[in-house]
């Protein structure tokens, strides 16, 4: 019973982060057509940013891990506006193009960092709070997963708030089911889109910063591995659906770490792939995906 | 006296393929003859040494996968980041059934290209029915599946991290040694041309057309009644065999398997190699090939070997550094690749750029 119970509370953090990326992703993609493949690299390198703040006092406290995912956070930002207005900027419309712009981008920023920073996996320094062990149900269950998935739920509640109850929620919203009418009717969509561009990279910073205190350690490529599972979330859930994208996340991990643990370690991964193909067949627009994708 | 039948028969203009295609050719055979010192840029200290030739027949290794892939994603527009399936399982089944089951050498490559198809058959009848992105993002998954399974290696097949050696006791005579450099690079430039033709006659097919058209639109393709999946399922198996036979020379060129090849970094190696060539023109892909296996297996020794220092020698030791610069660069201002350049963009309209992924009528 503690098993499956670790393994739960396993998914769930898990789940957290492929949510933190795939919202980001879904958002973006469902407004304006717009795949960023360099997203893991927001993660990445806020993941570097959080453990260089991290560094500073050999013994973080609670308040100074919450500086160290307000540092990653920012960074994820500024990253991706620097990003957006670079290359998305000249390639709306034209998603191979981006796909493959942000691909290269992607793994030129990966060479970067393991040319400067080397590949070796480097300790993310958590402190004593979320290292604490908790017991819940026999299972010891270190603080620092259920930090992750109260960071995750909290983020999911914000977004559909900001969503559901904000002007600009509104427009986004609008934009996602049809964004030529909200342009026709004289709205800068484009504005929007930087905005969720950017949020998506603070998530996606923040999400780096989670990632540290999930795996323990972090290293250059920490960004990719997570990343392919954040698209199949994103697609499961149907792009343009933040509360899609969050069920996803929930299965995507749930199955993975369960499948596994009793099966055999790689074997999730491949059923994962089984779950897409097979959600695609019956529901070609993902679970909450409001029309099928015709780009 | 002239009859209305007499339509004077216009004279092909003079292409210079015609002349460098057969020159490349010529110099492609005669390559292990030239005794000529390879100034660092091929790894032997020759042309013609053992490691310069394999060299060579590595990039005309890649060069074969490249040119696998330009059929679905150049001519029928399908983008998909999966292609390492393929390849790296055509190298791994050759090297399982050589190593693993001791099946002689063309029994081998019989399995990796029978099985690869199928795989490819099973795969694609679910998920080319989805558009491009979705499809994308499949074949991702799909990838990244195979390259965990390879490296978790559940039924101890596939040596691990470690990759498989081939010992070379399922290679005919004429293949093992170091010696014998010559006939594996001999080898792997047949098989290349074999691709090549292969693939030069599916894509000017009546088949071929429908590829095109339903890259461009597919929409409109149904709309004339011809049932697109079962083209693109056509497409979809082709360049899975051709690319599995292209793994198999891997296989034989590298002396076994590693987890690179079924990775998702190589199924991008292969999408670099495309774009960077030229998407739809098949020989682009070969000078993609050399660019990316320069880049990969030469500039790091070259950066290593000089005296810049760290860490900047370790940045650009990383191959996909300059690789994905260039390949940035390509894709936002040559799309045609250096064939479009060498051409001139707009003489190919369609096949110069790049298609916008099909979607599936709603």
């Amino acid at each position: 019973m503690s098993t499956v119970i670790t393994l739960l509370i396993g998914s769930l953090s898990l789940g957290a982060l492929y949510f933190m990326l795939g919202s980001g992703l879904t958002l973006s993609f469902g407004l304006m057509r717009v795949v960023n493949f360099a997203h893991g690299a927001f993660l990445t390198l806020g993941a570097f940013a959080g453990y260089a703040i991290l560094m500073l006092w050999p013994d973080p406290t609670i308040w100074q891990v919450m500086l160290a995912a307000l540092a990653s956070l920012i960074v994820g930002a500024l990253l991706a506006l620097v990003i957006e207005w670079a290359f998305i900027r000249r390639l709306y419309d034209r998603v191979v193009a981006q796909l493959l712009v942000t691909i290269g981008l992607g793994y030129v920023i990966l060479a970067l960092l393991s040319g400067f920073l080397t590949d070796d996996p480097r300790r993310f320094p958590t402190g004593d709070f979320l290292e604490s062990i908790v017991e819940i149900g026999g299972a010891r269950i270190p603080a620092g997963r259920l930090v992750i998935i109260g960071v995750g739920v909290v983020v999911f509640v914000l977004i559909i708030v900001f969503l559901r109850s904000t002007r600009h929620g509104l427009i986004i919203r609008a934009g996602v089911e049809n964004s030529a009418m909200v342009t026709a009717l004289g709205i800068d969509i484009r504005r929007s889109f930087v905005l969720v561009f950017a949020l998506g990279g603070a998530l996606a910073g923040l999400g780096g910063t989670l990632a540290g205190v999930y795996f323990g350690s972090i290293y250059p490529s920490l960004g990719q591995g997570l990343l392919i599972f954040s698209f199949v979330v994103v697609v499961m859930g149907g792009t343009g659906s933040v509360v899609g994208c969050g069920i996803a996340a929930l299965i995507v991990a749930t199955c993975q770490q369960f499948v596994n643990f009793y099966i055999g370690h790689g074997t999730g991964d491949f059923i994962v792939v089984i779950l897409l193909a097979g959600v695609l067949l019956v529901r070609p627009q993902g679970l909450l995906g409001k029309k099928a994708l015709a780009i | 006296m002239t009859s209305p039948l007499d339509i004077p028969r216009t004279r092909r203009r003079f292409r210079p393929s015609w002349i460098v295609g057969p020159l490349a050719l010529l110099i492609g055979i005669v390559l292990p003859f030239v005794n000529v010192p390879a100034l660092g840029i091929l790894p032997g200290s020759t042309v013609n040494a053992p490691g310069s030739l394999l060299f060579v027949a590595a990039a005309f290794a890649f060069a074969g996968a490249a040119m696998s892939y330009d059929i679905v994603f150049g001519f029928a527009g399908l983008l998909s980041l999966g292609h390492s399936l393929f390849f790296g399982g055509g190298v791994y089944l050759f090297a399982i059934s050589q190593e693993v089951f001791h099946l002689d050498m063309w029994l081998s490559m019989l399995v990796a290209l029978v099985f690869i198809g199928m795989l490819a058959f099973i795969v694609g009848v679910p998920t080319l029915r989805v558009n491009g992105f979705a499809f994308a993002m499949v074949t991702l998954a799909l990838a990244s599946a195979g390259s965990v399974i390879v490296i978790q290696d559940p039924f101890n097949i596939t040596g691990g991290d470690v990759g498989l050696t081939l010992s070379g006791d399922g290679l005919p005579e004429w293949l093992r040694g170091i010696k014998d450099a010559r006939n594996v690079y001999w080898l792997a430039l047949v098989v290349m041309l074999v691709i090549f033709v292969i693939a030069w006659f599916a894509t000017r097919s009546p088949a071929g057309h429908v590829w095109e058209a339903v890259r461009e639109n597919e929409g409109r393709v149904r709309i004339l009644g011809l049932r697109t999946l079962d083209y693109k399922l056509g497409a979809w198996v082709l360049s899975a065999v051709l690319a599995a036979l292209a793994g198999v020379v891997y296989a034989i060129v590298f002396s076994g398997a590693n987890i690179f090849v079924a990775s998702v970094e190589c199924a991008i190696a292969i999408q670099i190699i495309v774009i960077l060539g030229g998407v739809g023109r098949l020989w682009g892909s070969i000078v993609g090939a050399f660019i990316y296996v320069f880049a990969s297996n030469r500039l790091p020794d070259i950066v290593s070997s000089s005296d810049i220092p760290q860490p900047w020698g370790g940045v650009l030791s990383q191959p996909l550094l300059p690789l994905g610069i260039v390949f940035i660069v390509f894709v936002l201002w040559a799309p045609g690749g250096i064939a479009g350049l060498v051409e001139g963009r707009g003489r190919r309209q369609g096949s110069g750029g790049l298609a916008q992924p099909t979607g599936a009528t709603p």
